[in-house]
């Protein structure tokens, strides 16, 4: 009997149905590796598996008992233990510390007052053994705040191991990491074998190749396919939903230059030269340097983790910039705040939409209504309605109220009003049905058309092929490729080594 | 303050200056055979009032560690804990209005009065984070006074006189000053080994990181209840002190300004420090005393006293006396 089965599993976050149906098995010590394009539902999935979230409907079984309504601190003590995406540890311990925490939390009887943990010699020689096998016992003493973001991924398996699980669910365990940390984290996988099962979402092929027993792809909320990494491999849904319809290769020529002269004639609205940024110890963006000319719609591709949200954020003052420079219409901005970059006329609409849950769709509109750059003919709340009509519709509904499709209408509305020179939108189309994308795409070439500058971060290459000018590939925080949508289409391994998941 | 480090190990090698453990043990028998000898000192210097002061600093001693344990080790603030203080003060006045006087009933009766209400309002509370944890601790506190205060026959807004409990021999101030000194002792003996083992390092993980101490299987719910419980039954161990000590039980006790006035000793002393009890109440007590007796304006001064202590030292007092010592 499979270890971990899960039946019909569905999770909606308001308007946003996040997994819909999925069916998952997982069997006793295999690796089985949980694919799929940014916002597929894997972290929802794995969330739902570990008990931080509670579906919708649907069922989860483990070691044959209904887990679905478990709180996660005894589906831990059940045998499930995991690590989580972003690095999540007890940060004002060290790494004796928290192994010690997580042996104590599995061995029960945290309800002890009297005897002093220090004198707990069983505890601690656990910990320290856990620290041996995450290759730690030299750093025992060392906080895991001054550890570098490889070392505390380290510490995350550790955590995990320290429950002496029957599945370990390892989200995204390489993220961040360079190479050859990355090995050392497939030896310990692999390591893992047959003594645990392990649940592992994981964006780097080579990694999922050489260690998924099975592999489950998981696209838009949905299983595609399940089986073993040949079959996936060679399964044509998968190529299909990740990298388009056939291409009709004939229309490569000298493509890429055309692009270029159309796009010649105007003068770069945003340029980006040498942008580095970091995240306390793990450098996100190795110089990175774009353009956007004036009127353009360019996008920035790259597979999750690659730097594009880090990219968009440092443009917009988010994230501020180790080094390098962001120049928008001639003026030096990468020192400014963010209000201030917004004033001068950059909007974003950020993933995840962030629309005011508790304003109505009106006020979301006019709260930041404004006409800086004093266009002639300024976006206002007709217009905004006019290329949106669905919102006329729900005018006095709270933001929270809408489905996703509605809220990213919505958010690009908001970005509108503020009467942007440039729109920059991350994750466009996330956790859309098709032809909600199609409509939002829709609009972004109308408002392109119209002369509006787009800035996009979106994962449908091959849609977005047919209306951008010029793309930007990013890989590990550098870019890797650009050129136009006619090169891009005629580089099918272009596809496969930077964009398929 | 590394080369202060220097001249201590070369003169302890030297043998010139006597080892830390040394030194905190000799001032840790100092201190304590002074606070023994206190009652004795003041009867022969006719300091009555002194000692009436050291009796009602060690009980919110006991009162601020409480709550510490809750704020300070489980990140949880709790803007109600003059609550259990009340409830502990006015268990013992009612019982003893009532014609219950021993001292074995009405003390247990106090503590877990305290740690019953404690475990209600924790159980509801503590399914809430943040802000509304404190908002909701308040509207339970305001509760339970406008309830007391209703009470027109246990002394509504005027408070309740409270004779003091039969022990079986005469209750002196000296007598209860002592009984404080040894309560607030073990209460503080108990709680050094409660954050020290299991349930504390739990309680502590909690607040850290919940999301990871609840997925590597720690029942977080439950252990920051029972820490809630211990708080509060230990808050109304320091009320029913109090009500020994002053003979009387007002409303105020269960006030919100008593609550924030708890909350400041812990800031005070240094949130999640063990000695942030001590030193914050013992700190306060001696501020206001100070200034009380240089001034009717006394309450501004203490204020700005609070203010630069907070703007100055972040971490407290006995954060001070942590990053002297490193």
């Amino acid at each position: 009997m499979s270890l971990l089965q899960v039946r019909g599993l569905t999770k909606r976050f308001g308007g946003l149905l996040a997994l819909w149906r999925c069916d998952l098995d997982v069997q006793p010590g295999e690796v089985h590796a949980l694919i799929g394009p940014n916002g597929a539902g894997k972290t929802t999935l794995v969330n739902l598996v570990s008990g931080l979230l509670t579906p919708t409907e649907g069922r989860v079984v483990f070691r044959g008992r209904d887990i679905t309504l478990l709180p996660p601190h005894e589906r831990a003590l059940l045998g499930i233990a995991r690590t989580f995406q972003v690095t999540n540890l007890f940060p004002q311990d060290t790494v004796l510390g928290n192994l010690t925490l997580a042996v104590q939390a599995r061995t029960g009887s945290s309800f002890r007052f009297w005897k002093p943990v220090a004198h707990e010699r069983e505890l601690v020689e656990a910990a320290r053994g856990y620290a041996r096998r995450v290759d730690l016992h030299g750093r025992l003493e060392a906080p895991v705040r001054a550890l570098s973001h490889g070392e505390r991924r380290q510490v995350e398996v550790g955590l995990a191991l320290a429950g002496e699980p029957h599945l370990v669910v390892l989200d995204e365990p390489t993220s961040g990491m360079g190479p050859e940390e990355s090995r050392r984290v497939v030896d310990l996988i692999q390591g893992l074998r047959g003594q645990v099962a392990v649940l592992l979402v994981e964006h780097d092929m080579d990694v999922v190749f050489r260690v998924a027993d099975r592999i489950t792809v998981l696209v838009d909320g949905r299983v595609l396919a399940s089986g073993p990494p040949e079959a996936v491999r060679e399964d044509p849904e998968v190529h299909r939903a990740y990298l388009g319809h056939a291409v009709d290769s004939s229309r490569t020529g000298s493509a890429r230059s055309a692009g270029r002269a159309r796009l010649s004639g105007r003068r770069p609205l945003l340029q980006v030269q040498g942008l580095e940024a970091s995240y306390g110890p793990s450098q996100a963006l190795f110089g990175v340097d774009l353009q956007v000319p004036e009127g353009g719609l360019v996008t920035l591709l790259g597979r999750n983790g690659m730097g594009k949200t880090t990219t968009l954020h440092a443009v917009a003052g988010l994230v501020p910039p180790k080094s390098g420079r962001v120049v928008f219409d001639g003026r030096e901005v990468q020192a400014l705040p963010p209000e201030d970059i917004a004033r001068l006329g950059i909007a974003l609409v950020p993933e995840g939409r962030q629309v005011f849950p508790n304003l109505t769709v009106r006020e979301n509109l006019v709260a930041f209504a404004s006409n800086r750059v004093g266009r002639p003919d300024p976006w206002n709340l007709d217009r905004v309605l006019q290329l949106f009509p669905r919102l006329r519709e729900r005018l006095d509904q709270l933001g929270s109220r809408l489905s996703g499709g509605e809220q990213q209408m919505l958010a690009i509305g908001r970005a509108l009003m503020t009467n942007p020179r440039l729109l920059i939108l991350d994750e466009a189309t996330e956790g859309l049905a098709p032809l909600v994308r199609e409509e939002i795409w829709k609009a972004l070439r109308l408002l392109n058309e119209a002369g509006l500058t787009v800035l996009l971060v979106d994962k449908y290459v091959e849609q977005l092929t047919e209306f951008a000018d010029y793309h930007y590939i990013l890989e590990r925080g550098r870019v890797v490729w650009e050129g136009t949508s006619q090169a891009l289409r005629a580089d099918r391994d272009l596809w496969r080594t930077y964009l398929s998941v | 303050m590394r080369a202060r480090d220097l001249s201590v190990e070369q003169a302890r090698r030297g043998g010139v200056a006597p080892p830390r453990a040394f030194v905190v043990w000799g001032a840790g028998s100092v201190a304590g055979l002074a606070l023994l000898a206190f009652p004795a000192l003041a009867q022969a210097l006719e300091w009555s009032y002194y000692l009436s002061l050291a009796t009602k600093a060690l009980i919110l001693v006991l009162a601020a560690s409480a709550l510490n344990l809750v704020l300070g080790y489980g990140g949880l603030v709790s803007f109600g804990h003059a609550t259990y203080y009340g409830l502990g003060a006015y268990t013992v006045a009612v019982m003893v209005r009532e014609g219950i006087r021993q001292a074995w009933l009405v003390w247990p009766a106090a503590v877990a009065v305290a740690a019953l209400a404690a475990l209600a309002i924790g159980a509801v509370c503590l399914r809430t984070r943040g802000l509304y944890f404190i908002m909701i601790t308040l509207a339970f506190a305001q509760m339970v006074y406008y309830f007391v205060v209703s009470f027109k026959q246990y002394g509504g807004q005027d408070g309740l006189r409270a004779p003091r409990t039969d022990f079986g021999f005469p209750l002196g101030d000296a007598e209860v000053y002592y009984l404080s000194l040894l309560l607030v002792a073990a209460s503080l003996f108990f709680l050094w080994r409660l954050v020290h083992a299991r349930f504390g390092r739990a309680l502590q993980a909690a607040r850290d990181n919940e999301v990871r101490a609840t997925t590597v299987g720690f029942p977080v719910y439950r252990i920051q209840l029972v820490a809630f419980v211990i708080s509060g039954a230990l808050t109304g161990l320091a009320g029913a002190l109090m009500a020994h000590h002053t003979q009387y039980v007002s409303p105020a006790m269960l006030s919100w300004p008593q609550s924030g006035h708890f909350m400041f000793m812990v800031i005070l002393g240094g949130v999640g420090r063990f000695w942030a009890g001590l030193l914050g109440a013992g700190a306060m007590v001696l501020i206001e005393e100070l200034f009380h007796s240089l001034t009717v304006s006394w309450q501004l001064y203490v204020g700005l006293t609070l203010l630069a202590v907070v703007l100055l030292a972040p971490r407290g007092l006995a954060g001070l006396v942590e990053g002297r010592r490193r």
